[in-house]
């Protein structure tokens, strides 16, 4: 297969976290409405589904980044689990072996210790998906979510569920129901708008969980004023001051699941 | 509050060019690399061109000038270049150009139109051929208005050679057809007006002898009324008046002297007096009783002296008359008294006055009747002269003016065979074109900058405007009806999303154009050594 048409290795999201890049500092206020708005209520709102109108549109990504913020900013305990079992992705993005996972939960009742996977930073951990090998839809078992939420609810802070998609996949309805809060993520310049009225039609049972949305891409859709080189941002000096500020911590148990994700992706 | 105008931001606009910077690249890019394939590879053609002029102004003078006329002299310069354009075009004309070439006889083009001949019906080989060599004759000529009014007439060919050949071909047969149809053009207006010139001839001569006759009718019938006008009406009517009157008086005395050859004879029947030469002399009171009345309506001192002598021999002619009928009376047989018979030459006497005042009055109411009928009927007679009058003149004008167009039109074809007024005249002769003038370079090229902007600015407003995606922060609140909480930029040094062909397919297209323009431009084909040009086609020589 040519290069240009070949799926190239997704870049891991921890060892390119750049603190003062622009998607960090909007991940860090948008984290710190959350937050604020969680106090302001009096509310225990510790678990968010972020979900999306289609595929394709960052919402692991975004997901990730949030966890990884919360965890390594906030220092809060922060649990990621990665809810969809059709396209994982949470798992390369965080460099964690894939399996066993929620699809091993569910299906063969593994452990959730079993299951979760720590991190380069100590306050995160991670659920993957798991190897899910047979049907995925029907893979998924409420009962089961319910029942994870529930028994790893007191060790965490909070814990983010990277859900598919709304409008093609069912489980986000259902995990809706176990969690407190929704995110949807939508991108500018891609998301088409009927998918996005669709993904609002599919959401309405749950909307009044619906805290807000996302804009991934945000430089692709939105005037100028948006971009962070207006400001003076530049990303080679962004780069710079990642290589130099922020040099990596050499980790064993990174460096091996870094070999796991490799050999098993 | 007043609503906000929507306002154009230039930072906006470039920040929308800078993510659109290949999809803007590629149509300008393209059309530059088309442009520059085409200006490469299209045959280059050749124009030579003929400046001609085309009026009715002559050479003759100012006075010969108007008979002459003016054939296109009042055409505006668009409708001289129509006409030339339509003339040239023509089939007869380009018809005359490839036979004159030769065209329709060229080999190649026989064995052609023999081929095609046989999916026609109806047409020969050499017709067929001839129809080609028409239409390929007619695509190469060009004609324009040129500089001062004047006619261009181009021919582009791929030779310059032919493009210059046939340009002169066209000046040469333009010139000579031009002279000869003015010649028949000429020669049929004089023929027409010969024609017509012998009709108006008939026409006017009647018109002519109507109106004498009309004239001489009028000049009839004034001499035989003409003594009784305005002035004298009144003296004749009161002529006449004085005639009833005294006639009045006359048969009153008539009554009585009958009454008195009653009482003296009784009923007697009154003998009637005749002598020798009684009825001529009341012939003659009668006459001078009327030529005395009419010198009395014409008046003047003439007329005075006539009046007193026709008085005094109207005396004398009644004198004469008593004295016959006295005589008449004393020898009438019968025994009547002496006053019986002086009564019976009374009667006699008054009743020969009253005839000749009878004469009198008659012709005065004749005259006056007369008079009144003919001013009832002058104003008729005047229209109807009128008339004729004019129907002379009209038909005069137009002889004279027939005349003229006769004159003109010898003259004209004088001027016109000895060159003198020429209709058409070649002012500059083709010359052999150095450079091709197609295709122009800054034509194309100039063509491509302004298509490629054109065509890049429609793609990045379709794509802005027709797209129907979630854009904005406002759209992303409507649509979903919650607050947009955050907003995530790209992460610096991550791919874009969408496949390597989503996101990169202009700069691959830009790649691709430039990328044929090169193996176009690597693989041009020399042309063929030994392909015929167009002017040995023709049979032209260099």
């Amino acid at each position: 297969m040519p290069v240009f048409l070949s799926r190239r290795p997704r870049k891991n999201l921890l060892d390119d976290l750049a603190v003062d890049a622009p998607y960090v500092t909007e991940a860090r206020r948008l984290l710190q409405g959350l937050y604020r708005q969680q106090t302001s209520a009096g509310a225990e709102t510790r678990s968010y589904m972020v979900t999306s109108a289609g595929r394709g549109e960052g919402k692991s990504t975004i997901t990730s980044l949030m966890a990884i913020i919360s965890a390594k900013i906030f220092h809060k305990r922060t649990l990621l689990i990665d809810g969809d079992l059709h396209r994982p992705t949470v798992h390369s993005l965080l460099g964690v072996v894939r399996g066993p996972g929620l699809f091993e939960i569910f299906q063969r009742g593994a452990a959730v210790q079993e299951a979760t996977r720590l991190t380069s930073l100590p306050q995160l951990c991670v659920i993957p998906s798991g190897y899910a090998r047979e049907a995925v839809s029907e893979a998924y078992s409420d009962e089961e979510f319910a029942r994870l939420l529930e028994t790893i609810r007191p060790n965490y802070d909070v814990i983010f569920v990277d859900a598919p998609p709304a409008v093609p996949a069912i489980e986000p309805i259902l995990m809706a129901e176990h969690v407190d809060a929704i995110l949807v993520v939508a991108m500018a310049g891609r998301t088409p708008l009927n998918m996005v009225r669709r993904s609002m039609q599919v959401l309405a049972p749950v909307k009044d969980k619906i805290v807000g949305i996302v804009l991934n891409n945000a430089m692709e859709g939105l005037p100028y004023y948006f971009s962070y080189s207006y400001y003076g941002y530049e990303e080679g000096k962004s780069s710079r001051a990642r290589h130099t500020a922020k040099p990596r911590q050499p980790d064993p148990k990174a460096k091996g699941r870094t070999k796991d994700i490799r050999g098993g992706n | 509050m007043e609503p906000q105008q929507p306002t154009i931001d230039i930072r906006d606009l470039l920040w929308k060019a800078r993510q659109y910077a290949w999809v803007i690249a590629l149509p300008i890019i393209a059309c530059l690399c088309a442009a520059a394939v085409y200006y490469k590879h299209s045959t280059p053609l050749y124009s030579s061109w003929i400046l001609v002029s085309v009026s009715g102004t002559t050479q003759s003078s100012t006075t010969v000038d108007p008979m002459v006329g003016a054939f296109l002299g009042q055409a505006s310069p668009r409708e001289r270049v129509s006409v030339v354009d339509s003339k040239i075009h023509s089939r007869d004309f380009l018809g005359d150009l490839a036979e004159r070439l030769g065209l329709n006889r060229s080999p190649a083009l026989l064995e052609q139109a023999r081929l095609a001949a046989h999916h026609w019906k109806g047409i020969t080989a050499e017709e067929y051929a001839m129809r080609v060599a028409v239409n390929r004759l007619g695509r190469k000529i060009f004609v324009s208005p040129g500089r001062a009014g004047l006619i261009q007439i181009a021919v582009v060919d791929t030779d310059p050679e032919a493009a210059r050949g046939l340009a002169e071909l066209i000046g040469d047969v333009l010139v000579e057809e031009s002279l000869q149809s003015t010649m028949e053009r000429i020669q049929a207006r004089g023929k027409f007006s010969k024609e017509q010139i012998a009709v108006y001839e008939d026409g006017l001569q009647k018109s002519e002898d109507a109106l004498r006759v009309f004239q001489e009718s009028t000049l009839r019938r004034g001499f035989s009324l003409g003594i009784i006008t305005d002035q004298n009406l009144t003296t004749a009517r009161s002529l006449q008046r004085s005639a009833e009157d005294a006639m009045e008086q006359l048969r009153a005395r008539i009554e009585v002297a009958k009454n008195d050859w009653r009482t003296n004879v009784g009923d007697a029947p009154i003998p009637d007096l005749k002598g020798p030469h009684v009825a001529e002399e009341i012939d003659q009171l009668g006459e001078l009783e009327t030529n005395y009345a009419l010198a009395v309506l014409r008046g003047g001192a003439d007329s005075r002296t006539e009046t007193d002598v026709l008085q005094a021999r109207i005396a004398g002619a009644r004198q004469r008359l008593f004295a016959d009928f006295d005589q008449l009376s004393q020898a009438a047989s019968g025994n009547f008294s002496m006053e019986a018979r002086a009564a019976l030459s009374g009667i006699a006497l008054d009743r020969a006055v009253l005839r000749s005042l009878g004469d009198r009055r008659d012709r005065l109411a004749t005259e006056i009747e007369t008079y009144l009928r003919s001013v009832e009927s002058s104003p008729r007679d005047a229209m109807e002269l009128q008339r004729l009058k004019q129907d002379v003149e009209t038909k005069r004008n137009f002889l004279a003016s027939l005349r003229l167009e006769a004159t003109s039109s010898q003259i004209s074809a004088s001027l016109a065979s000895s060159s003198l007024g020429p209709r058409l005249d070649i002012i500059e002769h083709p010359l052999l074109p150095l450079n091709p003038s197609s295709p122009e370079p800054r034509k194309i090229f100039g063509m491509a900058v302004l298509l490629g902007p054109l065509i890049a600015a429609g793609l990045v407003f379709g794509g802005e405007r027709l797209a129907s995606v979630l854009r904005t922060t406002e759209q992303a609140e409507a649509e979903y009806g919650r607050h947009v909480i955050g907003t995530i930029p790209r992460i610096e040094g991550w791919s874009r999303p969408g496949s390597y062909l989503e996101k990169h397919w202009a700069a691959l297209a830009v790649i691709l154009v430039l990328l044929v323009t090169g193996l176009v431009f690597a693989f041009e084909a020399a042309p063929p050594a030994n392909q015929p040009t167009t002017s040995q086609n023709l049979g032209l020589q260099k």
